[in-house]
């Protein structure tokens, strides 16, 4: 049974929240030193507790809660700078970040360097930066924050270093398994490609669609067969987009 | 303290209710059948009725009991103007602001993309079907300033301009009646933006 403890003022992400009950809400939260918690915080769908209007994803704030290792009840909650409010048109990469961290993220267990990325990412969606590099970039950290990160400049089975002008097949979880003359077939990556993502150097868009391509392979494992909601919701979006 | 079988299960029926915990349910029962037992029958007749009859506005889906709700056939209002809410209950809060004369569409939701809840679920393509039979000049997206709120109201501005319809978002900011200082920095900030000239 985990230990009771008071947590003050720690610097928290709201992921996602739900409603719990008449006014409360079920929040999770992502934060360096606790790593993933959920709390509850009563009262939070009033509009006279004050938390409604702060209590939104991709703004830091400073939580306050007591409970066990893994969350408890919200006691305090106030926001740390400004708020960040991401362009309309963005909000859905900003649902997929923090999807991706409730899903891939152990509960309780704190990724300073995670929450760092995290912080960095959202920062880079809300100003005019390159919003798929962005996305691959977060996607890239996470995988090697949490273990599953390879070394996309070397040849796993020989340690030699990737040639840009050459070809690797590649294999997700194992990473860069051999040279191939086989172009054009599914998990065959340009070196070139492979070295601008090891350098996280995505600037052309044929890096990107590469790099978008594998980290999704890679995602595939880690999330063990679970779908993502904001993917699905994104394709669904575009479907009506192109239709209409 | 053990009730008889049942009493607990209208106890337990009342509880279901938002709003109502144990103590509050148990008054109610006790009222109900110590002194309003008429107004039990009438109360249970009332929800036997409501649950199998209410359905969705086929236009608008409020609830209602027939195929389209009193406010998409009352031909005085004014039917240029979508004001796109929600929620059932965010229908008769405009309502009861008493300024807006126009229809409504009801999302029973908002876009929740890690709740799995997409344009499918918020019957969007009902929306589209009406913006395509055309007479719709104005789309308000009174959806809640929320996050996902403002998410949803972006992909419907979107849906209607490309079909030429105008689209506007309600104002958010200070309540009336309210002080700058109680406000927070997120509030203020979008009212800051929001600013009209006088």
């Amino acid at each position: 049974m985990s230990n009771r403890v008071r947590v003050q003022g720690e610097p928290a992400f709201l992921l996602h929240h739900r409603p719990f009950r008449d006014s409360s809400r079920i929040l999770d939260f992502y934060t360096p030193d606790q790593g993933r918690i959920t709390v509850f915080a009563h009262g939070a769908r009033g509009g006279k507790s004050g938390w409604a209007a702060l209590l939104r994803p991709f703004s830091e704030l400073l939580i306050s809660y007591t409970g066990s290792s893994d969350g408890g009840t919200l006691s305090a909650a106030e926001s740390k700078g400004l708020p960040v409010n991401l362009p309309p048109e963005r909000l859905l990469s900003g649902f997929y970040l923090n999807e991706l961290l409730l899903k891939l993220s152990p509960r309780a267990d704190p990724h300073p360097e995670l929450y760092e990325i995290y912080a960095t990412t959202i920062a880079s969606l809300a100003s005019a930066d390159h919003e798929s590099r962005s996305l691959r970039l977060f996607e890239k950290r996470l995988l090697d924050a949490l273990g599953y990160g390879v070394d996309y400049s070397r040849v796993e089975t020989t340690g030699a270093t990737v040639r840009p002008e050459a070809y690797y097949y590649v294999r997700p979880e194992r990473g860069v398994e051999c040279e191939t003359t086989r172009t054009g077939q599914p998990h065959v990556y340009s070196g070139a490609h492979l070295l601008a993502l090891a350098s996280e150097v995505l600037d052309e868009p044929g890096c990107l669609a590469a790099a978008r391509e594998l980290l999704a392979h890679a995602l595939a494992g880690p999330l063990e067969g679970r779908a993502l909601g904001s993917r699905a919701v994104a394709r669904e979006l575009r479907a009506l987009r192109n239709g209409s | 303290m053990r009730y008889s079988p049942a009493l607990s299960r209208l106890i337990e029926a009342f509880r279901r209710l938002p709003g109502v915990g144990p103590k509050s349910a148990q008054r109610m029962a006790f009222h109900v059948l110590e002194r309003d037992r008429e107004g039990g029958n009438e109360l249970g007749a009332a929800l036997t009725a409501a649950v199998s009859l209410v359905g969705h506005c086929q236009r608008c889906r409020m609830l209602t009991d027939t195929d389209c709700c009193p406010i998409c056939t009352n031909s005085s209002r004014d039917a240029s103007q979508i004001c796109v809410v929600e929620s059932p209950a965010d229908v008769i809060a405009v309502e009861q602001s008493g300024s807006f004369r126009g229809r409504y569409f009801v999302l029973m939701g908002h876009l929740s993309p890690l709740d799995g809840i997409g344009p499918a679920q918020l019957g969007i393509e009902r929306l589209e079907a009406w913006l395509d039979e055309g007479g719709v000049a104005e789309l308000i997206l009174a959806t809640n300033p929320t996050v996902e709120g403002d998410a949803t109201a972006h992909f419907l501005a979107d849906i209607a301009r490309r079909r030429g319809v105008a689209a506007s978002r309600i104002a958010h900011g200070v309540p009336v009646g309210g002080e700058l200082e109680y406000v927070d920095g997120g509030t203020l900030a979008h009212a800051l933006s929001g600013r009209h000239v006088l």
